[in-house]
């Protein structure tokens, strides 16, 4: 069990709901990963289109924790009005913040970012922003007012997995009281387990398992790569040794091997 | 008549059409898109009393898939 956004939950993945075969399938990946929220995105309606009913009936029919995000603003100006729009489709505080501000890799603009966190937080949301792995930024989130902060293990949609596992760790130690979620880059089960690991709070994906061969199956495996990884955090990981460690204890040795062992 | 400008689309309608009728027009889902008038958002609670003029800027947006 933990605590984001105000509600308890037992499962550390969020999911996307974009780029799967179907929405059949979108759905049944869904309930298999155990994911307790899910992102959506707002478009400009269509009323020709039914797609985006259909889809929302599959949505609500999941019975999930909604988390909008605000792809594809700009700005921070972008960003706001984007909010306050989700705020009023889909009932909730909760944003996913997204300003992007490179083409290339989709870097987000941390700039525009903090701004627009800064004014959103004072309007009562519960902002998940979505920021690079910059130490500083994420400090100034976290002094902003967010309570969850999402830097990026590599850019969305590479599945190059955590490019930079020291920046996250060192994240993780400054800001020990701020749920830290991975968001994007995730492209196996096993970086899902890095991070988790690395005592990240959480994951969110999306293309690792939509675009998968068998994203239903996938979504299995990432639910239980986060499950190992936070099981492992908790125990305690073995502190890495430049040297051998026997783990066989070499009292009662047998005399023929203790022999050889003390010759050594 | 009066013109206003939907998602970038330009439309004739009724003087004195409340923003509910003319979404109900139009079949928007009810509850299933927000609205913003000249960039600011009306809550839905609104839809009723709200009356459309000529020249409003109104953007109408709906969930879509997204990660």
């Amino acid at each position: 069990m933990w605590n984001i956004g105000g509600k308890t939950l037992n499962s550390r993945l969020m999911i996307g709901t974009a780029g799967y075969p179907t929405l059949q399938i979108m759905s049944d990946a869904i309930l298999a990963s155990g994911s307790e929220i899910i992102t959506v995105a707002l478009r400009r309606h269509n009323p020709k289109e039914k797609g985006g009913a259909v889809f929302w009936e599959y949505v609500k029919e999941l019975g999930k924790n909604i988390l909008p995000n605000t792809a594809g603003c700009r700005s921070a100006k972008d960003a706001i009005m984007h909010a306050h729009m989700a705020r009023e489709l889909f009932d909730t505080n909760w944003i996913k913040l997204e300003v992007m501000g490179d083409e290339l890799n989709l870097q987000p603009d941390p700039f525009e970012l903090l701004s627009a966190a800064k004014i959103l937080i004072q309007e009562g949301f519960e902002v998940f922003p979505y920021c690079t792995d910059d130490l500083v930024l994420c400090q100034r989130l976290a002094d902003a007012g967010c309570k969850i902060i999402m830097p990026w293990g590599s850019p969305i949609g590479s599945g190059k997995g955590l490019l930079n596992p020291y920046a996250l760790e060192t994240i993780r130690m400054r800001l020990p009281h701020v749920n830290l979620i991975i968001d994007a880059g995730i492209g196996k089960p096993s970086h899902a387990v890095q991070a988790m690991e690395l005592g990240f709070d959480g994951i969110l994906l999306n293309a690792a398992v939509a675009l998968a061969k068998k994203p239903v199956q996938m979504a299995a495996a990432f639910r239980d790569a986060l499950q190992a990884g936070r099981l492992g955090f908790e125990s305690g990981l073995l502190a890495e040794r430049n040297v051998a460690h026997a783990s066989t204890p070499l009292i009662d040795t047998p005399f023929w091997l203790q022999e050889k062992i003390t010759s050594e | 008549m009066i013109s206003i400008t939907v998602n970038d689309e330009k439309m004739q309608v009724e003087e004195n059409t409340s923003l509910a009728e003319f979404l109900a027009q139009k079949k928007y889902p009810p509850g299933g898109a927000a609205i913003a008038i000249n960039h600011s958002v009306v809550a839905r609670a609104y839809h009723d009393e709200i009356v459309l003029l000529d020249g409003d800027i109104v953007h109408v947006v709906s969930a879509m898939q997204g990660g």
